[in-house]
């Protein structure tokens, strides 16, 4: 048993925070969400060269073959800072889809222009009812001599408005089990019938909305086979998961050492406000929550690492819980801090409202206990 | 990061569950009658060396690692054991006498907490020194070779069944309290001792529940041979005590037990009745219960982790039985939501022992648990005082004044 980092994790954990510190404090925050781009091509290819955007690729493509622990300290440090970037759509989402499904021809042309920082990648999967479930893909793609021509709409799509090409999840058979009849689509993000629109939301996350007008694409564009695309996307939404929960640790994390910090800094009554016993029981619930939040992801990042027949189980628990525990921090983190916390000038508000998108992607708390609950067979 | 045991470590499992599932026959549980203490059972684990187990071995202990006492006392508590007489000698005391105790005190007490002759009670809280434990008021005054001590103690787990009494009394005045308390080891049978029990909600569902104890001192006299640690020792003896595996992991596997039969119950549940909306709900309740308590499983694992490192569990402990200790709140309130009317019910004849071994959860458990859940935020430190230590040694923040 093991509770530590290794050498190499802890200085992969070490060298993301030095740099994340330098590279990307709340001013780039803040104007990235202003930019219509959302994020800073030139942080992006420095992140490339550290060799961040290859995490989880072997290393015949440029990859640093980390494990999905790795990706959970990445993610983590990346969350600390609320860093504006296409690396949990590029790297998390269609990156590793491409990695479990992609012949050998896309796994080399796309896994190594994303390792190299030349590709930016999305994921396109939520449809009008806004869950990650296989009944709700209706965007329908029909075979015509050779080619597939997909249409409908797809919801909530991370940089897609910048991205150079998209997977999009559609169907191509109905009257199937819903999970069966799914397949995954490798396009360019400029194909004719693409009409992006970006989605302005709370949370400062680019999120765009994707009309899929005729879109033809040829049989040589799937990822894996035909109809079985769900198993492969199952996956990969369960360790997405996972690397939320990494992000939201980060988030958590900064949270309760900026409020910290005030409690001992902020007097009032003669004294300050940290030696109420209030203050100190809400941050002690806080430091609980965290570290809660911390094992039970790490323990997930484990398993799926490990391929432990636990793993979706445990990734399920892990979301659901962090969902709810970094919302909770937020609040509390406005909470203590009073009337500034709930200023936009002070950076909380920027962690509190990050928090709610968090909670949400790749499955709610709802969504996430539903699935635990039929894996324990209820 | 790695959350398996190793090979070892399994192999000692496995030898700690073949010695309870022979000991642990179903009549042997049912002579219990519900209670958790049994010299018989404390002296057969003393033949196997193991109330020594985490000792040094120049004591006779097995120097057990702190991974092997977790594996130890997960197994104890997954089987129910009665470990009461001999846990707080074995874990606490024995180890106390070890490091603090002088020559002839190791000779004279050490084989006999090793054997399981000898139970000890805790003898610190008063009426007056609850969370606040170092206002004891119990006074013991110097009286040629002896100590005379009078006052009053409360909330004595075990002292209605245990030969000795590990006991905090004040032998100065004039100091902070922290260095004017010593530790005695009392002769509970010795005359000026009166014990009486103090029925708790426990004791409502039976007599051989766990219960506390008072105890009044009335001119006892303690020759100072059972001065353990020196004069105006005591709080710094009681506070050194870290070195035994303090996991917790007892509450955790309790807590692993209901939750999995609730599992369990609602299972049946849809088996017989379908799906439905009450089920639905209760599911999503069930559900993260069995979150908190993969979490609380981690939590409790990591203190023993720490102390395998070398390293000295301070707020994480808290953390750990803060954590357990208001899960154990939850299932008790889920619990009774899913067993509805019936959870108020109680056998008449006390609950049978051998939690492994019985086939489904039923209303009665939920029952007694319901009964019992209330101390658990408020022995070994109250929720109040944890959040207090998470917050002041584990964040930094100010001492309250």
């Amino acid at each position: 048993m093991n509770f530590d980092f290794s050498e190499e994790q802890n200085i992969l954990k070490s060298s993301a925070r030095k740099f994340l510190e330098k590279e990307c404090p709340s001013a780039l925050v803040r104007a990235l969400e202003e930019d219509e781009k959302g994020y800073s091509p030139d942080l992006w290819r420095r992140m490339a060269s550290m060799g961040w955007l290859g995490a989880v690729f072997p290393e015949e493509f440029g990859g640093t073959a980390g494990n999905i622990v790795d990706l959970c300290l990445l993610q983590e440090e990346m969350g600390r800072v609320l860093l504006p970037s296409p690396f949990l759509p590029t790297v998390v989402l269609a990156g590793r889809t491409i990695l479990h499904a992609g012949n050998k021809d896309q796994k080399h042309e796309f896994l190594t222009g994303i390792t190299r920082g030349d590709l930016i990648l999305t994921l396109a999967i939520l449809e009008a009812e806004g869950r990650p479930i296989p009944s709700q893909i209706r965007l329908n793609a029909t075979y015509e001599k050779g080619d597939y021509i997909l249409n409908g709409v797809k919801y909530f799509v991370p940089y897609a408005h910048v991205a150079d090409f998209i997977v999009c999840v559609a169907r191509t058979e109905t009257g199937m089990k819903d999970q069966e009849g799914i397949t995954l689509f490798m396009m360019n993000a400029k194909s004719p019938g693409i009409k992006i629109e970006s989605l302005k939301t709370i949370t400062g996350e680019k999120l765009c909305q994707i009309r899929f007008d005729g879109v033809r694409i040829p049989e040589s564009g799937i990822l894996g086979e035909p109809n079985h695309g769900w198993t492969i996307l199952h996956e990969v939404l369960s360790v997405a998961a996972i690397a939320e929960c990494g992000w939201m640790i980060g988030s958590a994390r900064w949270v309760l050492e900026r409020v910290v910090e005030y409690a001992k800094e902020r007097i009032q009554f003669g004294v300050p406000i940290g030696s109420f016993q209030a203050i100190q029981h809400k941050c002690a619930d806080m430091l609980v929550d965290v570290d809660s939040a911390s094992f039970i992801t790490y323990y997930a990042a484990w398993l799926a690492s490990e391929n432990d027949p636990s793993k979706t189980l445990v990734a399920s628990e892990a979301k659901a819980w962090c969902g709810d525990m970094n919302i909770r921090v937020a609040q509390e983190g406005i909470q203590i801090m009073g009337g500034i916390g709930f200023t936009l000038e002070h950076d909380m508000q920027l962690y509190y409202r990050r928090a709610r998108a968090s909670e949400t992607v790749f499955g709610d708390g709802h969504y996430h206990r539903e699935k635990a609950a039929a894996l324990l067979g209820l | 990061m790695d959350f398996k045991f190793s090979p070892e470590e399994n192999a000692f499992r496995d030898e700690v569950r073949e010695f309870l599932e022979d000991v642990l026959t179903p009549e042997f549980q049912e002579s219990l009658g519900g209670r958790t203490w049994s010299k018989e059972f404390t002296m057969e684990m003393g033949k196997k060396g193991w109330l020594s187990l985490a000792w040094p071995e120049e004591y006779g202990g097995q120097a057990r690692t702190h991974m092997e006492q977790l594996i130890f006392n997960e197994e104890m508590a997954r089987y129910n054991a009665p470990i009461e007489w001999h846990r707080r000698a074995s874990q606490q005391h024995g180890f106390a006498i070890i490091l603090f105790g002088t020559e002839e005190q190791k000779k004279k007490f050490i084989p006999k907490i090793a054997s399981g002759e000898m139970s000890i009670a805790n003898c610190m809280s008063e009426p007056e020194a609850g969370s606040d434990l170092a206002n004891v008021q119990t006074r013991a005054v110097q009286d040629g070779g002896d100590y005379i001590l009078n006052g009053q103690k409360r909330w004595t787990s075990g002292a209605h069944y245990s030969d000795y009494g590990w006991l905090l009394a004040k032998t100065s005045t004039g100091e902070s309290n922290h260095k004017s308390l010593s530790l005695f080891l009392l002769d509970l049978h010795s005359p000026g001792v009166e014990i009486r029990p103090v029925p708790d909600l426990r004791s409502v569902a039976g007599a051989n529940f766990e219960h506390t104890n008072e105890i009044f001192l009335t001119d006892v006299r303690v020759p100072s041979l059972y001065l353990i640690g020196g004069a105006n020792r005591g709080w710094y003896v009681n506070a050194t005590l870290m070195d035994f595996e303090r996991s917790g992991i007892e509450t955790v596997v309790r807590n692993e037990f209901y939750i999995n039969g609730l599992i369990d119950k609602l299972r049946e549940i849809k088996e017989k009745e379908g799906r439905s909306e009450r089920l639905t709900l209760l599911k999503h309740k069930v559900v993260q219960l069995k979150i908190e308590s993969d979490i609380s499983r981690l939590l409790s694992y990591r203190i023993a982790w720490m102390q395998s490192q070398g390293q000295v569990p301070n707020y994480q402990t808290s953390i750990a039985k803060l954590f357990k200790t208001e899960l154990a709140r939850r299932v008790a309130a889920v619990g009774m939501e899913i067993f509805g009317y019936f959870s108020q019910i109680l056998s008449s004849l006390g609950p049978d022992r051998g939690l492994d071994q019985r086939p489904s959860l039923t209303a009665m458990d939920i029952s007694e648990l319901y009964l019992s859940v209330p101390s658990a935020t408020i022995a070994q430190g109250t929720s109040e005082i944890h959040r207090n230590i998470i917050a002041q040694r584990g964040l930094g923040l100010p001492r309250i004044r």
